[in-house]
């Protein structure tokens, strides 16, 4: 049986030294350019008509477009639409590469941790900068639950610094143990296909193909839940209440 | 530039409209005087036109499914949202107390400590996730219900 891990290994393309430390342009790396450019392709070339009837390509990206800013505009308010671009890049990102990974041969540069928690962190420390760039020190009263008794603040104040300091992890850790457990599951069970022959492969297959269907649904989700995040905690940095 | 984009948005809604512009101009060309005939005789509205925003409706395409199809998919978005809280609230916990024992060469105590504290931020978290959705429901609820059936449904 093959090794369902094997499909997460980072493969170095071109080799590159950067000052002692490892920049080669990896699968990684190439899948990420890939999924900018299909963006790229499909804001800038599908947009290029601006027809009031769209096409089909112009019609995808006005959705997304749309989808995005709806998002944007129910959970920050009008505040958040400096924010727009951010989300939108952000969101578009997850989704292609989620979605690239679902295409067979390729890579799911989402399934690395250290990826996800680069996403995670650049939204963590954006978003703690923009608080206090708002509310100045005021933001740390953000760590004081309202209406809790005198006794009990020093306690409520650390675990509200915790729930906090989860947060780039649980959004990191959801987006990567989601993609991972997929697609090792689809290679096991790929390898049960083959193992069981002709006579009893069918069975896997037929999960096979429904749960090709479910993984689909989570790779958008997983970018839903990724922006919708970004914007819950945006609105908690700008408007300050739990 | 999003603020350019803004209106450009809004401005879609427009659309919806301007296709019923068309079929309302048909109803008029189709038996509109008539009706208004009718209506300046015994004052009452033409019965075929009761049920035209139902017809209408219907013509458009059950826009009440979708709703339930987008309820659904966020019903699962928080589902993932809630579980993983959970795990990573004694995660960052268990982290923390790890590190500050390294420091102070107190183990376990502050590993205790902030494990519990970890667990209690992460339920508290769930918690508040779950208080926020209910009141979002509550309002879509209250909002979606319709006022002469409230007395039944209940």
């Amino acid at each position: 049986m093959p090794n369902p891990m094997l499909q997460f290994e980072i493969k170095r393309l071109i080799k590159l030294d950067l000052f002692g430390l490892d920049a080669s342009f990896t699968n990684s790396s190439l899948f990420m350019v890939i999924a900018v450019f299909l963006i790229t392709l499909l804001t800038i070339w599908g947009m290029r008509g601006r027809a009031l009837v769209p096409t089909r390509m112009q019609s995808v990206a006005e959705l997304s477009y749309e989808f995005v800013a709806n998002m944007v505009r129910d959970n920050v308010g009008s505040a958040g639409q400096k924010y727009f671009p951010f989300v939108f890049s952000l969101f578009m990102f997850v989704l292609f590469t989620n979605m690239l990974g679902m295409v067979p041969y390729s890579f799911t540069v989402t399934s690395q941790i250290i990826v996800t928690f680069a996403l995670a962190a650049l939204v963590f420390i954006g978003v703690t900068i923009i608080g206090f760039a708002k509310h100045g020190l005021g933001f740390l009263k953000f760590l004081v639950p309202s209406g809790a008794p005198a006794v009990l603040l020093p306690m409520l104040v650390v675990v509200e610094a915790i729930s906090y300091l989860t947060r780039p992890l649980s959004l990191s850790v959801r987006l990567f143990a989601n993609m991972m457990a997929g697609h090792a599951m689809l290679k096991v069970f790929g390898a049960f296909v083959v193992g069981l022959g002709f006579l009893g492969g069918w069975a896997p297959l037929a999960f096979m193909v429904a749960f090709t269907g479910l993984e689909i649904l989570v790779a958008f989700l997983q970018a839903y839940v990724f922006a919708i995040l970004t914007c819950i905690y945006l609105n908690d940095a700008l408007h300050m209440h739990h | 530039m999003v603020r350019a984009a803004w209106p450009f948005y809004k401005g879609r809604g427009c659309r919806l409209i301007g296709a019923v512009g068309p079929m309302a101009k048909f109803v008029k060309s189709h038996g509109g005087n008539r009706t208004r005939n009718r209506e300046n005789r015994s004052g009452e509205r033409d019965d075929r036109f009761a049920d035209f925003e139902k017809r209408l409706e219907r013509a458009r395409g059950h826009p009440g499914d979708a709703p339930e199809a987008q309820a659904r998919g966020s019903a699962m978005g928080t589902a993932f949202r809630i579980s993983t809280e959970l795990v990573v609230g004694l995660l960052v916990g268990g982290l923390i107390g790890w590190q500050l024992d390294r420091w102070f060469d107190t183990s376990p105590v502050f590993l205790l400590l902030f494990f519990v504290l970890g667990a209690a931020a992460g339920i508290w978290n769930v918690v508040r996730t779950a208080l926020a959705m209910q009141s979002d429901t509550g309002d879509a609820q209250a909002a979606t219900k319709k006022p002469e059936r409230g007395p039944d449904a209940k």
